[in-house]
């Protein structure tokens, strides 16, 4: 150090000769060893499973681009399914929607193509039931 | 005979990533007598720094994984120190305050610290342990931040970049730090100074 010391770094330097007695080390280093390997014992059993299922995982070796892989195809297949909810029915929706429209109304049933430029669908019921209709007529 | 090379702190740390205890037993063996300098004269209390110093060391076994080697062992260890040290201080304060009857007289039958005081003025000599007294009195005024840089920069000899790495902060604010440091203690230490 080219700096020269002023007189109250020089006091402060003293400091440096606190130090414990000489055997101090070796007797830390001992209770260190006694509450390092206590404490290894003393460790719950779902710790111990994740630090070998970590080591069992470090074992094989990923490709550098696996994850962004596996994020795009993510995003992909999100992307998929929000579409596929949220756009224009299919033909397969159609076709069963016509089906039990025509099951359901009793009136005229209304053609596919209508159903898919009118929205929303409504169904046209008879003004009076068969029932209502004498059963005989001579 | 040439003595055999000692291993290398990153490999010691590798090896007790992969299990090997006893390598982080060397690495405590080498380190522990630095980092109980440093919280030695942070706390001025031997008991509270010998329990601090296994927490430190268990700490650092710990999260030993993740250490990814940017810095030191040796910086690391002492930013583990240095922040277990001033939150531990913080906590004591709140508790009780610092207790200044805590400080170690040790130092009295130090023969280093004999030598380096030795003086044919009886004077002098009688005020031995009133100058490690104030000494410790002085330094435990000190704010944390101010006792730190004190510490690393005067006892410990570091150079103010590892001191700044240490500490999170700029060499700038490492040296203003020690400036203002040593103009609080020169008021409290007056007496004493240029004696």
């Amino acid at each position: 150090m080219s700096e020269e010391l002023s007189p109250i770094q020089k006091l402060i330097r003293l400091k440096r000769y606190e130090q414990p007695p000489e055997d101090y080390f070796e007797d830390f280093l001992l209770e260190f060893q006694r509450r390092q390997r206590a404490e290894m014992l003393q460790r719950p059993v779902w710790q111990i499973a994740w630090e070998r299922a970590n080591l069992w995982l470090e074992g094989f070796r990923v490709p550098a681009f696996a994850y962004a892989t596996i994020l795009v195809a993510a995003l992909g297949i999100t992307g998929v399914m929000i579409n596929s909810q949220s756009g224009v029915p299919s033909a397969s929706n159609l076709a069963a929607s016509s089906k039990s429209a025509s099951v359901v109304s009793s009136g005229t049933p209304v053609s596919p193509a209508a159903m898919v430029s009118t929205a929303p669908h409504s169904y046209v019921l008879e003004k009076r039931p068969v029932s209502y209709d004498a059963p005989f007529s001579f | 005979m040439d003595e055999p090379l000692e291993p290398k702190d990153t490999v010691l740390v590798e090896l007790t990533k992969e299990g090997d205890a006893s390598a982080f037993d060397e690495l405590v063996r080498r380190y522990s007598p630095r980092v109980y300098g440093l919280v030695y004269n942070m706390t001025s209390n031997h008991e509270e720094t010998n329990d601090l110093l296994q927490d430190i060391f268990l700490k650092a076994y710990r999260s030993i994984k993740g250490f990814r080697g940017d810095s030191s062992f040796y910086t690391w260890i002492h930013t583990i120190g240095m922040n277990m040290t001033i939150n531990f201080l913080k906590k004591r304060n709140r508790r009780r305050g610092p207790s200044l009857d805590d400080i170690d007289a040790r130092i009295e039958n130090d023969p280093n610290f004999i030598e380096a005081t030795a003086t044919t003025d009886p004077r002098r000599e009688a005020n031995l342990s009133e100058l490690q007294k104030r000494l410790n009195e002085a330094m435990q005024k000190l704010s944390h931040d101010h006792r730190a840089v004190v510490t690393m920069f005067d006892i410990q000899g570091m150079p103010h970049a590892e001191i700044a790495k240490i500490l999170g902060t700029s060499e700038g604010t490492v040296r203003s730090r020690l400036f203002y440091a040593h103009r609080q203690l020169q008021n409290y230490l007056e007496e004493f100074r240029g004696a």
